[in-house]
Formats: structure tokens, sequence, C-alpha cells
């Protein structure tokens, strides 16, 4: 029993046959020719004809080609079986490579899909917390806290400014400079003239206009105003540049002008991309402002409604995924 | 395939013309004759008919597929040598794990043909009985 074990482990420890099948059939052969002609020396030495011994060292012998052919099939077994093993494990393998390829490909449109769907969710909850969603506002600065109240209010800013969108701030916060440097990046017309045009509720307009370099503010009519003013809930703010020349001031223009000429720059202006509260906001504002005693002509509060509501279309059709 | 049969026509009566070796056999017999030695396959061929007193005529080529098996196996090894005839032939030899197995087969051998003998010899004598009875009545 332990012998035939021992044995049958130097079988297997026995290192391979090295030759080729070349060498394999080479030396086969050989040794069934030195067979083959010492039995033809044999008939040759018992007084047989050469052909006469070849014939009969072919019949004591067999078949030479079956023989030969056995002798290579035992020679070759184990290479042979080596192959065929060795083809099917290189099949097993690539069949475990694609397997695991369309695993880690399944499970990576998995993880896409999920934080797809995480992300989405993420939006949806802000949207949700934030009733008063930023279209185009990655990140809503925020004024200095004041002790007077903790709590946000939404302000929108509109018109020549580098970044339109609703901007929160705290409570008490004041009229601009520091609202309007958050939503225009744009050094040089910050260091210009500014108007702002504060719609408020109700119809009620408030014009401000501003030197950055000196930090002053004055009406529309140039008229120095004393302080900041107070921002409100839900206040819209058209802000244009006045392009006056350093050390210049701008043109005095009376109010009802100037928020004219306000809306007329926002006209000219690329329309925002608002959200849906925003874009709520800035029509109702609009709207408000036929009853206001600076009432511009009806017709340009239409084009700023038609405007509003042709980007708000515009924007919805590029939501939508395309037809196939 | 491995055979016993008449060697030549001036003995037919030794047995029949064609009688297969039982399997097996073949292999118990190349391992016996490499016990005495290194040889090729015609010498082990040759002292096969010589020991057999020529009964033994294997059809000489099926000795090969036979001792190939036998190298695969580990009972014999071989290697090439010039013969006093200066030809280049194929030695085999027994290994130790070839003597090893020989002795099995050749108990098991012993066994067997001791089993057989003795079916054979209750056979006879019952044979012979009866023929007895027979020429009594």
């Amino acid at each position: 029993m332990i012998a035939a074990a021992v044995h049958q482990l130097r079988a297997l420890l026995r290192p391979p046959d090295r030759r080729s099948p070349q060498e394999v059939d080479e030396d086969v052969a050989d040794e069934l020719a030195f067979h083959i002609e010492a039995l033809e020396r044999e008939s040759l030495a018992d007084g047989a004809s050469p052909d006469g011994a070849r014939a009969e060292a072919l019949r004591r012998f067999g078949n030479p080609e079956r023989i030969r052919a056995a002798c290579r099939r035992i020679d070759l077994e184990e290479r042979i079986m080596l192959q065929r093993l060795n083809a099917v494990l290189t099949v097993l393998l690539l069949l475990a490579v694609v397997v695991l390829g369309l695993q880690v490909y399944r499970a990576q449109a998995r993880s896409t899909a999920l934080l797809e769907r995480l992300e989405r969710s993420m939006v949806a909850m802000a949207e949700v917390a934030q009733p008063k969603s930023v279209a185009r506002e990655p990140q809503k600065p925020s004024l200095p806290q004041t002790p007077a109240s903790q709590s946000p209010q939404s302000v929108l800013v509109l018109g020549m400014v580098t970044r339109p969108g609703e901007y929160e701030l705290p409570l008490g916060a004041v009229l601009p400079p520091d609202i309007v440097r958050a939503a225009d990046t744009n050094e040089q017309t910050s260091k210009g003239w500014v108007e702002c045009v504060r719609l408020q509720s109700g119809g009620k307009v408030q014009i401000l206009r501003w030197d950055w370099q000196s930090g002053e503010a004055f009406t529309s009519q140039n008229v120095p105003h004393r302080g900041w003013p107070v921002l409100g809930t839900e206040d819209v703010l058209l802000i244009r540049h006045l392009g006056a020349a350093k050390g210049e001031r701008p043109p005095p223009l009376p109010a009802d002008q100037a928020l004219e000429a306000t809306l007329q720059e926002f006209l000219q202006l690329p329309a925002p991309t608002l959200g849906p509260s925003a874009r709520l906001s800035l029509q109702a504002a609009l709207r408000e402002l036929r009853s206001s005693p600076l009432a511009p002509p009806d017709e340009l509060i239409d084009r700023a409604l038609a405007k509003i509501a042709e980007a708000a279309s515009s924007s919805a059709h590029a939501d939508e995924p395309a037809s196939p | 395939m491995a055979s016993a049969r008449s060697s030549t026509p001036a003995s037919p009566e030794r047995l029949p013309e064609r009688a297969e070796l039982l399997q097996g056999t073949l292999d118990l017999l190349v391992l016996r004759v490499l016990q005495t030695g290194p040889n090729h396959g015609y010498g082990i061929a040759r002292r096969l008919r010589e020991r057999s007193d020529e009964v033994i005529l294997v059809e000489e080529g099926t000795l090969y597929p036979a001792l190939h098996r036998l190298e695969r196996r580990g009972f014999v090894e071989s290697e090439w040598r010039i013969t006093e005839t200066n030809r280049r032939a194929k030695y085999y030899r027994l290994t130790s794990s070839g003597s090893a197995r020989l002795e099995t087969e050749l108990a098991s051998w012993a066994r067997l043909s001791g089993a057989i003998e003795r079916v054979l010899t209750t056979a006879r004598c019952t044979l012979g009985k009866a023929r007895l009875e027979g020429a009594s009545l």
C-alpha cells in the first residue's frame, strides 16, 4: 500500500519527457528499425534470401506503422494531456476574465446610477429646503451677520452683473455694495458708477447709484444719499453700470427715466436662467410696477415679461431629454 | 496483440496454432526478463523465445508498446547504447519500482496459476472417476 503510494508519488515527480514530437518519432523509428534489421540478419544467417529475410522479419515483427503509432501515442500521452489541460485552463481563465469584466462593468453602471440618483435626490432635497432656488448661482455669498436677526432672506440680483441670481443674506442687511460685489466679479465694472433699481413688493421703487471709488451713494439725480437702505425680503435689484469716466459723475436722470433706462438695458441683456421661484418673484415685481408712480410704459413691462417667459420656456425645452 | 503460438512447423503438437496470452502477462514476462539485466527489445524477444523453448512467440513488435508503457509508469528506464555490432540500440533496465512490481505480479501469478491448476486437477479426477464407474457398469 505504502509502496504503491510512494511509486505514484515518484511517477508524479518524474521530470517530463523533454523530447520534441519529432525526436520521439525518430527514436521510435530507430528502435524498431534495429529490431527488424536484427531479425533480418537472423533469417539471412539461416540461409534466406535478402527479400525472404526481409519478409520473414516483418512477419515476425508485425506491422511497424501500427506499432510506431502506438509507441508514439504512449510517449506523447502525457504531453497531449497537458496540452488539453492547458487549453481547458486557458478557456476557463478567459471565461473567468470575461465574467469578472462583466461584473465590474455592471457594478460600475450600478454605482454610477446610484450616484446620479443620489445627486438628484440631494438637489431635490436642497430645493425643498430652500424654496427660493438659485438658477445659475452655485454659491450664495453671505453678508456679515447682523445682530438683529439670524433669519435669512432672499434677494434677486439681475442686470449687468456677471452672476445674476438669488442671494441669501441675513435679515437687516443693507443695500448693495456687498451684494452687488458678490454678484459682479468684473473688476473693471466694479470700479465705476453703478445704479441699482430696487423693486419692492407693492410696486415700490427705490433708485440708488454709487461710485465704487468714493463709496458715496446718490439718487438718480446725483443727490447725495445718506447711508445704505436696509433690504427687504424678496427685493429685486436691477443693476446697470453707468459708464462714467473716472472722476466724473454720470448725467442725472429723473427716477422714472432711470427706471426706464434700466429696463431697456435689461431687455438688451441675455435673459437670465432663473429657477421657478425666482422667476415668479421677478414676474410679480414687474407686474406690480404698473401700479407704481414711476410706472414705465406697459409695452416695456410686457416685453420684459415676455423675455422672462421665453427664457423659462427655452430652459424647460433644454431640460427635456432629446427625442430619438 | 501478444500471443503464444507454435514456433515452427516441426513442433505443431505443442500448442494450438494461436493462443492469446492472458492480459497483463506480457508485462510480467518483460519485467522478469529484465530482472536478469538491461536489454533491448530484440534481446528481450529472443530471451522470451529461448526460455519458453520457442513456445511463447509474441509478435515481437508488440513488445514495444508494452515497454514504452512500463517506462511511462516508471517500472523500467531506458538509455541509448552502442551494441557489439556497432549499432545504436535502446536498452531497458528494471527500476526499483519495477522490481517491486515484478514481485507483486509474480505472487499474483502464482496464486492464479495455482488456482487454475487446482481446478483442472479436480476436473481430471472427477472425469477419471466417472470413466471408471462407466467401465464397471
